[in-house]
């Protein structure tokens, strides 16, 4: 018994190993490789002054690996990205911006979502490093050329945001102006689309962070019309508050809003939420009348 | 006086230790077990090396099919090799388990008669009966996916009811919940499930007569001694309780700690249930030959 056991148990294990050194597949170790400089990379960020020196040197070592063992892979691609992004964590932007540059001009032909994500990385190292022209040059190819993708999308409003932060009133306007224009313009080529709907949320934002809280609300409401469906319209209720109960000071019109989105629901948890937001639109229309 | 229909007990102390004697004394009982657990190791084995090539070019698409293209790359489809072991496991232990768990009590029972046996001629006559074994695998597999469902749904209303009455405990309670409390609550709900469900096969095996009459009979007397046989099952189950909740808690171990650990878990609990399987049918056998006995 004993014996048939250890011929069990090595069965098990001769198994294991003839199959191990059979099966070494170079991209299944690529990507256990990415994981393992990934996973260094997000304890690093987790105090990044603190960081042995051997783990930082052990991310970069993993990711130029499989960048020389797979050159046209995607997981290739994906480690150039990984590699910036550890390059920026560790205050090393001249790295991050050489890395990116040969990425671009090594892989011009990748995805959309890898390029958007490698000119939004460019200009954060630019920024970080204090080259602020520098940072939206790469922001604004991001705005004109892949607003298509979720990173591009935002960036227009990301430019105006930041330039706030610089102080440049007169820039942060310009930049404001332009975010809404392309906005306005994705809206209405692509409405009725996940891009029209993501677009209006940002043209809404910017709307409210430029204080034009008229053409905020009316968008708010084209959404509730266009875009008929729970999530949606959950999302512009606490919008619905914020702008026509508070800022404009116009209680009816989110009760009206709030009326015909109870009368366009089935949903009783719903249609609470909304009666007592009428009830504190009430009482806010009567504040104000006080 | 009214005499209770029971079957007499022989102490849980006196059974366990008769069960480890036999063991010590003739660890060929184990043999069933070990087969068992050789053909789940190659599966997990298979299972483990099925994303890399050549066998990704078999199992990619059907992965990419069921779970979603994200499994076919590291580390994910170790995430998804709980649930896939899982699947194999059901298969084998419809197929195979049974069937050498039926080989294991034949042996329990020659062993206890202290005859010489043949272990070629058990699984003959073990083989014989193999349909009834296959039929029996797949009512087993079926109630104890009706407790996994019953629990879940149970565990739903208690958050429902939790949720109307005080909503604001439902966060905090979520994480313990998850980990541990449903993972407890499965595990007490297919031991009790056992408890009615573990003589079936001693039973078809030492006394004969058809699957249905061995499944009521093991019902009946289930019920007649639970506060005999749940303890008596629970004990040794309880050394397989830590693998358990860590096989639940897997993808979040493979977080903190390294994607393997899924591995040697999964690995850990063949090793752990062939013993505790294997201790719990020697109890159980032993309860049903001292029955039989005493009736006899």
């Amino acid at each position: 018994m004993k014996r048939f056991a250890l011929y069990l148990a090595s069965a098990i294990l001769i198994s294991f190993l003839v199959l191990f050194f059979l099966f070494t597949d170079k991209d299944y170790m690529a990507e256990k490789l990415f994981y393992r400089a990934k996973s260094t990379h997000s304890e690093i960020m987790k105090n990044p002054d603190a960081t042995p020196p051997a783990m930082s040197v052990s991310v970069e070592r993993d990711l130029q690996k499989i960048m020389r063992g797979h050159p046209d892979s995607e997981l290739a691609r994906h480690s150039y990205m990984a590699l910036a992004e550890f390059y920026i964590t560790e205050k090393r932007y001249e790295d991050a911006v050489a890395i990116i540059g040969a990425f671009l001009s090594e892989h011009e032909a990748s995805g959309v979502s890898l390029l958007s994500k490698a000119y939004f990385l460019k200009g954060m190292a630019y920024e970080k490093k204090g080259e602020w022209h520098n940072a939206v040059k790469e922001y604004e190819i991001l705005r004109d050329e892949y607003h298509h993708t979720p990173i591009g999308l935002q960036s227009a409003l990301y430019i105006a945001q930041r330039c706030k932060g610089y102080g440049n009133m007169a820039e942060t306007l310009k930049k404001y102006e332009d975010a809404i224009a392309l906005y306005k313009r994705l809206c209405e080529e692509n409405r009725g689309t996940m891009l029209g709907y993501s677009s209006s949320t940002y043209l809404i934002r910017s709307y409210i962070e430029t204080e034009k809280y008229e053409e905020a609300g009316s968008i708010v409401e084209a959404n509730i019309y266009d875009y008929p469906t729970p999530l949606v319209q959950a999302q512009q209720i606490p919008l619905i508050e914020l702008i026509f109960v508070k800022k404009l000071k116009d209680a009816d019109k989110a009760v009206k809003i709030y009326e015909y989105l109870i009368k366009n629901t089935e949903d009783a948890e719903f249609k609470k939420l909304l009666h007592n937001k009428i009830k504190r639109a009430n009482e806010a229309k009567q504040q104000t009348t006080q | 006086m009214i005499s209770i229909n029971k079957e007499p007990r022989f102490g849980l102390k006196s059974n366990w230790s008769a069960a480890l004697e036999l063991l010590a004394a003739r660890p060929i009982v184990l043999m069933p077990f070990l087969v068992l657990a050789l053909i789940q190791g190659l599966f997990l084995e298979l299972l483990y090396f099925s994303s890399r090539r050549p066998l990704s070019f078999i199992a990619d698409p059907l992965i990419r099919k069921f779970f979603g293209a994200g499994f076919t790359h590291y580390p994910a489809e170790l995430i998804l090799l709980p649930k896939l072991f899982a699947y194999a496991s059901t298969l084998i232990y419809i197929t195979a388990g049974i069937f050498l768990t039926a080989v294991c009590v034949e042996i329990i029972k020659r062993a206890k008669e202290d005859s010489s046996f043949d272990t070629g001629d058990i699984i003959r006559d073990n083989g014989k009966r193999y349909t009834t074994f296959l039929i029996y695998g797949v009512i087993a597999t079926l109630a104890v996916y009706l407790a996994k469902r019953g629990n879940a749904f149970v565990f739903s209303l208690f958050y429902k009811l939790l949720a109307s009455r005080l909503p604001e405990a439902v966060p905090g309670t979520v994480p313990a919940a998850t980990t541990f409390f449903m993972p407890m609550a499965l595990f007490l709900t297919i031991v009790v499930l056992h408890v009615f469900l573990l003589l079936v096969i001693p039973i078809i095996v030492i006394r004969g007569g058809t699957l249905w009459k061995a499944i009521v009979k093991s019902v009946s007397m289930g019920l007649r001694n639970f506060s005999y046989i749940f303890p008596l099952i629970i004990v040794p189950y309880l050394v397989y309780l830590p693998v358990f909740i860590m096989k639940a808690n897997s993808a979040r171990l493979a977080k903190l700690v390294f994607p393997e650990v899924i591995l040697i878990i999964t690995a850990a609990g063949i090793i752990v249930s062939m013993f505790v399987d294997c201790f719990v049918v020697i109890c159980a056998t032993e309860f049903l030959l001292k029955t039989t006995k005493k009736d006899s």
